[in-house]
């Protein structure tokens, strides 16, 4: 029968000290798990033609504005220090922060626009670089959430439910994926921080919720040695560790020998991932072999620990070694006292490496089947928050529309969707919830969002919930 | 898991309790699995989403699954022709087909629709859902090789093995016993001695004695308690937007005592759910209730509060439900129940129990919200306290004899000075001066005018300025210090001047330094104020139609002290202001110049605050008001003075007495170090005794008024259905709430506790039997309704369930019971054909073996290298951790993590400072939650990066270090004596020969490495804290470090078996 041949080939690859393929397919990269709750079936789910093998989300933590950005109208100039309309505000419940402010000036972006690429798309002077890719872009200029608030709106974006606890998008990308790369995560995660306000981010928004553990986004740390309790403790070189580990597993597998549980053959050869871990994560890190020009594409910062730069460019030997679901977030956008000049520290941060990013994932031929998402938790109101001055003002946060983009992996090229009013406050067509967006990402990995689902506590868990969502069919190529 | 899969598969299909295709079926086992999983979407208890007016969750009523429609029968029972839904599972018509092929649920497969039909055949018997009906003590099933059964539930678990022809396996060696017992029980392992101790003990109540002891054992309750903060969702941390600090590890203290001191389940249940409801309530009955207030809460500017309100609500709701009787509430908030008759109307009549809460949305980033309460000081906390009482007292001795001893010099210094000063010239106009000098007390003192004394409205928090510290306050914002009678002749047509020595910690804001101003009377008064780092003054009569107001072009530096005054000459014109920063003249912009009447205010003056609003924050030195335009010499001169100065040439002059007491204390306080250095010391003490004194605990307390439920639209916190209110009250499945249980959470909590509820009994036991099984008989701990799965042993569960239910709720009774049972007491070793068959071990034909918990696998290595801090309960602490974490993630990107040091290192696991939004890295990896909500279960995960953990944690390495020394001195002369004694420290049995020849060459080869390479050896001896003992030979010490990792990271070791 099946079951023993199976049984028997896991242990003769182990006791003959190698580590089978049976064993591994058993453990996976990130672990076994003696308490499986049923594995998922890629059949049931995986049933739309992928166009994207793996997702590089740049995560602009804090919500920048999408009417600095991208979602310009030149009649703010007109509408500049005019009170914002009742009829545009139209009930929107305003944050705490400004809901009891008197005066609601709108403001035009404090500095230039020009239009770009064959679709004369518009882009902020601030990001020169992102302009001259437009042609490559999908730019969603009608995004949208009921969420208002920082940790809500960040949890909503990143788990599909405002409630803490869900499993964050990437989980589901390792649960319903795998991993390319048995030596590396199926989901890293990467932080930077720009200057000014810094809201909190939260593990759980790599959480991985009611799916397994291993299945939660690692956080990668700044260096070579990113993953945690990667090196070997001082003193204790390759070689004591490969001698402790070879004892090691002669003692696992003669524990084996007497008790029969396979669990102890997946510790055996978790333990060797682990080891092969510490040589495959710096190796994939390494930045010292990339030629200079490609190093110069990112800008200054590429080499500096902690900058978006550096992680843009580690993001791209991630993709390039197979790493599903790459998540960079980068603070410090929540803009709601001295915009421009914040406006313009995040962009000089930021703009470059985007540009690089896609330019590097291209000339690789990798563009084609990574998907590369921008964007953040909400964006700003039109309105100042606080008093709005000859070259100062704020913006609070906005839910009801805001700008993404995304670039490779089955989107269309140099394409706009979706319209605001001349207030970027209300969009007039083709709405993109951020929960759309979710599913729009599964369906382009070849997923469709309905039917990738566990069974928690008595209810079809999805990553895109119980409301109904939509993929945007319309920004695919 | 491959095998696992189709075990499980089989087992879901009854295979293993039927042999051939006659058998009946069991409903509940059989059939509603089905049915729930591909009907109840459309055709359950959801009315909003029925479809065909068909529901086949319940058997009768218009809709019920055998309701006759139109001659047509949706189930007809012995003829499956004849029903419905039996003709629309196989149809082949793409239309008529169910489930529909455009859902989302997958067709029967061959073996469902094969019992579909087999149970109409039968009669289409209907059971209502198991865990909603009563339980039944069943009778022990008959089974002929009773001789194996030590308790009532071998019996259930034999008929079931013998059912499926196979036999159970063998008691488990004693060390493995003991082994077992020792971390189900304590989660630590037994010392060697204490298995050397068992295996020789030939009463035949052996077993149990070593049972009775670990449940009498005060770390029984730690152990006990660890597996109740998950459900509770225990942190330390507020996890919305800050997550910042609280206090809740007092109610963690009373969950361990509850354990330790076997408090019914009843009442451990009622007083935490309704402790304050309780008649007469104790104190620990009011901290019980602590365990509902672990929500995370929020404190971010701009959420809206009723939001986050409803948000704790749901959760303290969801919660209960989960842990008590097994049930999903969450969905119910939204639609319906899907799959479980809970109506949305249900599910708010049960919050409403829980919207009475008092607590707020917006709650606090730092510390505790309210409703809160004082924590006695427990047995232990009042030895500390008199320590530091004690101290205080010696400390107080030494400062009356040091100033007894010093007085002269304080006299010679005064003597000096009085001389001095007398000769300096003064700045003639002084009428109020506030030095700012005080270190405690509730007042603040005017240096010449001893009538106007401050009053302090918050706290008085003592700082200092400058390289000579001069004494100064610290304002946090609530505070400030206010009297009536000062500054009530400051006005339009007066002459003044005023000002003092500021610093801001942050220069955003507006804030006022000093303030006689009414703002709900048009702002009249007049200030002094910072905007932003800029600083100016207004006068207002009615802002803005009369009011004066004028603001620096300069900015003050932040987190720098300057000196800023302003003067006025009576003009009501700008021109007539001038300012100054640090004794210079500075420019300034007018922003209001409509000034022509009065200024004057009957509110009272303030440093630090308008009458509403304008808070400061920062600090203060020196203050003063003088009642004509100073000239910038004399703002030069008070720059140059420090507030004895005055006084001196005050009295000097003659218009004031010299207080010598005062400047005897301020001599000894700023210029004797001595002193000022034991001073801090009981500044210090008494700040010890007052974070025990002062402890609180957050708690349940509802409204005086309750506020009333209605149901939410959608589950929306802004669209309450006000036609639609609904009152407390608990399901209609369930048995109701009878006449003694009052309408709150009380009534709700006796009701969850009441014989008559089928789920509390049933899910409780199944959370024990899981915690020492690994499973529960019920694998879905968390849902008994209808998507849960069939209990593997549904006549053992109620047996257990109604055992537990009339020994009165007993915890260690019922634990004792499980582990006394015989398959309990099974080896965990598997054969090829047992595991073939049974991968999971769901019929329980061995003994449980799985991985420990990351918090024990933390503590055995602490344990057995010596290190580990037995102390029981208190504060959670902070040991080792990777740099940067809290960094990285915190609001502002400040916040950074800071190790405790010496003993706190090595407490065990459960009080981890649990910072809700970076937890401790070491024990997520080992799959501990974030406890942001509710964990019923944890995952069990086996990966790489436990293996690192374990393997180059600096806690891990260090642990190893100190059990290598262990072994180095006690584990007898010969390598492989020391080798036996490491090796049963970690498994409770020696290694056999093959082993302990690998770990004997293992350890010389690594004492020639180290030999060799002492610069490595020293490394990695200097890893951790606490320092190695030199004496030890360093090749032998770093040898043997490293044969401890190795069996610290043994499988064996991490892994009850």
């Amino acid at each position: 029968m099946n079951i023993d041949n199976n049984f028997m080939a896991n242990r003769r690859s182990v006791l003959k000290g190698g580590i089978g393929l049976g064993s591994m397919a058993l453990a996976g990269m990130m672990g076994s798990e003696a308490q499986a709750a049923g594995k998922p079936n890629p059949k049931d789910y995986m049933t739309i033609k992928p166009k994207a093998k793996r997702v590089i989300y740049l995560f602009m933590a804090g919500g920048p504005s999408h009417i600095d950005t991208f979602d310009y109208h030149p009649e703010m100039r007109k509408l500049h220090g005019t009170e914002l309309p009742d009829s545009v505000r139209n009930g929107q419940r305003l944050t705490g922060m400004t809901s009891g402010q008197k005066s609601f000036p709108c403001v035009a972006p404090m500095h230039g626009f020009k239009k770009h690429g064959e679709m004369q798309t518009w882009v902020s002077d601030l990001m020169p670089h992102t302009a001259k890719m437009v042609d490559d872009l999908t730019i969603i200029k009608s995004m949208n959430t009921e969420a208002v608030n920082h940790d809500p709106a960040i949890t909503y974006i990143n788990t599909g439910s405002q409630i803490v606890g869900h499993p964050s998008l990437g989980s589901w990308l390792s649960y319903g994926m795998g991993s390319e790369n048995k030596d590396l995560p199926s989901y890293v995660t990467m932080i930077s921080k720009g200057v000014g306000q810094t809201q909190a981010l939260y593990s759980r928004l790599w959480g991985s919720g009611a799916l397994s553990a291993k299945h939660a986004g690692v956080n990668f740390r700044s260096g070579k040695n990113a993953v945690l309790y990667l090196e070997n403790p001082k003193g204790i070189t390759r070689g004591n560790r490969r001698k402790m580990l070879d004892v090691l597993g002669d003692v696992n597998r003669s524990h084996y020998q007497n008790v029969r549980d396979p669990e102890i053959e997946a510790r055996i050869s978790q333990y060797e991932m682990a080891y092969r871990m510490q040589s495959s994560v710096p190796d994939t890190l390494d930045l010292d072999n990339e030629p200079q020009h490609v190093l110069d594409m990112y800008g200054p910062d590429v080499l500096k620990p902690n900058t978006f730069a550096n992680n843009c460019i580690r993001a791209r030997k991630m993709a390039e070694s197979g790493v599903r679901y790459i998540q960079l977030f980068h603070r410090a956008w929540d803009h709601h006292g001295n915009l421009p000049k914040g406006m313009r520290s995040q962009c000089k941060m930021t703009d470059q490496p985007c540009y690089a990013l896609i330019q590097d994932l291209k000339q690789r031929g990798l563009l084609e089947d990574t998907l590369v998402v921008w964007g953040g938790e909400f964006g700003r109101t039109i309105y100042s928050q606080g008093t709005l001055t000859k070259d100062n003002h704020g913006r609070d946060h906005h839910g009801r529309a805001f700008t993404y983009w995304m670039a490779g992996g089955g989107v269309k090229k140099g394409f706009e969707y979706g319209k605001t009013d001349e207030y970027s406050y209300n969009i007039l067509e083709n709405p993109v919830h951020i929960v759309d967006l979710s599913a729009t990402i599964m369906h382009l990995l070849g997923i469709d969002h309905e039917r990738l689902s566990i069974k928690h506590q008595g209810l079809d868990l999805r990553m895109t919930g119980v409301e109904p969502r939509k993929v945007i069919k319309d920004i695919i190529a | 898991m491959r095998l696992n899969r189709v075990a499980f598969f089989l087992l879901t299909l009854g295979c293993f309790s039927s042999g051939n295709s006659a058998e009946k079926i069991n409903f509940n086992r059989d059939i509603r699995p089905i049915l729930s999983d591909k009907c109840f979407h459309c055709h359950g208890p959801d009315e909003h989403d029925r479809k065909g007016h068909l529901r086949l969750d319940v058997p009768h009523g218009e809709d019920g699954a055998f309701r006759e429609r139109k001659g047509s029968f949706a189930i007809k029972a012995m003829d499956p022709s004849k029903s419905e839904i039996w003709n629309r599972i196989i149809t082949d018509d793409e239309d008529d087909v169910m489930p529909p092929t455009d859902s989302t649920k997958k067709p029967l497969t061959k073996k469902e629709k094969e019992l579909v039909k087999q149970w109409i055949e039968q009669g289409a018997e209907w059971q209502g859902h198991w865990s909603f009906n009563s339980i039944q003590k069943p009778s022990l099933p008959k089974v002929p090789n009773k001789f194996w059964a030590k308790t009532e539930i071998d019996h259930f678990v034999l008929k079931q093995l013998e059912e499926n022809k196979l036999a159970p396996t063998e008691e488990a060696p004693r060390h493995k016993l003991i082994r077992r017992a020792y971390l189900d029980l304590i989660g630590l392992n037994p010392t060697p001695a204490e298995v050397r101790a068992f295996e020789s003990d030939k009463s035949p109540n052996a077993y149990e004695k070593v049972i009775d002891r670990l449940l009498a054992d005060k770390r029984y309750g730690e152990r006990m308690a660890m597996k109740w903060l998950d459900l509770a969702r225990y942190g330390d941390t507020s996890v919305y937007h800050a997550d910042g600090p609280r206090t809740m590890w007092p109610w963690r203290n009373w969950v361990i005592d509850a354990y330790n001191n076997n408090k019914p389940f009843d009442e451990f249940s009622i007083e935490q759910l309704a402790g304050d409801h309780i008649p007469n309530a104790t104190t620990s009955q009011k901290m019980a209730t602590a365990f509902l207030r672990n929500n995370g809460t929020t404190d971010e500017g701009g959420a809206f509060d009723e939001e986050y309100r409803v948000e704790y609500t749901v959760d303290r709701l969801a919660m209960t439900s989960a842990v008590w009787l097994g049930l999903t509430m969450e969905c119910a908030q939204c639609h319906d129940h899907k799959y479980d008759p809970i109506s949305q109307k249900e599910f708010f009549q049960k919050y409403a129990f829980f919207n009475v809460s008092a607590d707020k949305g917006m709650q606090t980033r730092k510390g505790n919200a309210e409703p809160k309460m004082l924590v006695p000081p427990s047995a232990e906390d009042k030895q500390e306290i008199k320590a530091y009482e004690a101290l205080i007292a010696k400390h107080n001795i030494e400062i009356n004899d040091h100033k007894k001893a010093n007085l002269s010099k304080a006299k010679s210094w005064i003597d000096e000075h009085l001389k001095k000063h007398g000769h300096a010239s003064t700045v003639e106009g002084l009428v109020h001066h506030f030095p700012l000098d005080e270190t405690n007390g509730k007042e603040i003192a005017d240096s010449i005018n001893p009538k106007a004394v401050l009053k302090v409205q918050g706290r008085l928090r003592k700082s200092a300025r400058g390289k000579d510290k001069e004494p100064a306050v610290k304002l946090e914002g609530n505070d400030n210090y206010f009297s009536k009678t000062v500054g009530e002749k400051i006005d339009n047509t007066s002459h003044f001047s005023y000002g003092g020595w500021v610093k801001l910690d942050d220069v955003n804001g507006f804030k006022a330094i000093l303030a006689r101003m009414d703002s709900n009377n048009g702002y009249r008064g007049f200030d002094l104020f910072t905007s932003k780092g800029k600083f100016g003054i207004h006068l207002i009569n009615k802002w803005p139609a009369n009011a004066l107001k004028v603001e620096s072009k300069a900015k003050l530096k932040n987190k720098t002290w300057h000196h800023v005054y302003a003067t006025y000459d009576g003009t009501n014109k700008p021109s007539g202001v001038k300012l100054y920063l640090d004794g210079k003249e500075v420019e300034f912009d007018v922003k209001m110049d409509t000034l022509t009447e009065t200024a004057i205010t009957k509110t009272p003056f303030r440093i630090g605050r308008r009458e509403v609003g304008a808070n400061f924050s920062g600090y203060l030195d020196d203050i003063r008001i003088y009642n004509r335009v100073l000239a910038k010499t004399d703002i030069e001169l008070i720059m140059k003075q420090d507030s004895a100065s005055v006084m001196f040439s005050k009295a000097a002059h003659g218009s004031s007495a010299i207080d010598r007491d005062y400047l005897t204390n301020y001599y000894f306080t700023k210029y004797d170090k001595a002193y000022a250095g034991i001073q801090k010391k009981v500044d210090g003490l008494n700040a010890n005794i007052e974070s025990i004194t002062k402890r609180d605990l957050m708690i349940m307390a509802d409204q005086k008024v309750p506020r009333k439920t209605y149901v939410l639209n959608r589950g929306s916190y802004d669209q309450p259905m006000k036609n639609r209110e609904v009152h407390m009250n608990t399901p209609a499945i369930l048995p109701p709430m009878t006449e003694e249980m009052p309408k709150n959470r009380l009534g709700l909590a006796k009701w969850i506790m009441s014989d008559e509820n089928p789920l509390t009994a049933r899910v409780t036991v199944n959370r024990y039997w899981s915690m020492l099984f690994g499973k529960g008989l019920v694998t879905t701990p968390a849902d008994f309704g209808s998507q849960g799965t069939w209990p593997s042993h549904v006549g053992l569960l109620d047996y257990m369930a109604a055992d537990f239910r009339e020994s009165g709720w007993n915890v260690k009774r019922m634990l004792k019971k499980i582990m006394m049972s015989a398959t309990y007491r099974q080896d965990s070793v598997v054969t090829r054909e047992l595991y073939s068959k049974d991968a999971r071990n769901t019929l329980l034909a061995r003994g449980p073996r799985f991985r420990l918990e990351g918090e024990f696998i933390r503590d055995n290595a602490l344990f057995v290298s010596g290190l580990l801090n037995p102390k029981i309960g208190g504060a959670s602490t902070k040991p080792y951790q990777p740099d940067g974490l809290w960094q990285e993630v915190s609001l502002g990107g400040k916040l950074k993590f800071k190790r405790d040091s010496g003993d706190k290192l090595y407490r065990r696991s459960m009080y981890i400072y649990w910072k809700r939004s970076s937890p401790h890295p070491g024990m997520t990896t080992f799959d501990a939650t974030t406890r942001e909500k509710c964990t019923v279960e944890r995952s069990r995960t086996n990966t790489p990066l436990q293996a690192l953990v374990t393997l180059n944690d600096e806690q891990f390495v260090e642990a190893s270090r100190f059990f290598a020394e262990r072994i180095i001195r006690e584990g007898g002369n010969s390598i492989g004596e020391k080798v036996d004694w490491g090796f049963s420290q970690v498994t409770a049995h020696k290694p056999d020969s093959k082993v302990r020849q690998k770990l004997e060459a293992f350890y010389k080869d690594q004492l020639k490495f180290f030999s060799a390479n002492p610069q490595n050896a020293q490394e990695f001896l200097s890893i951790g804290e606490k320092k190695r003992d030199d004496s030890l030979n360093l090749a032998e010490h770093a040898a043997w470090a490293v044969v401890a990792k190795l069996m610290l990271n043994m499988d064996e070791t991490i892994t009850k078996e």
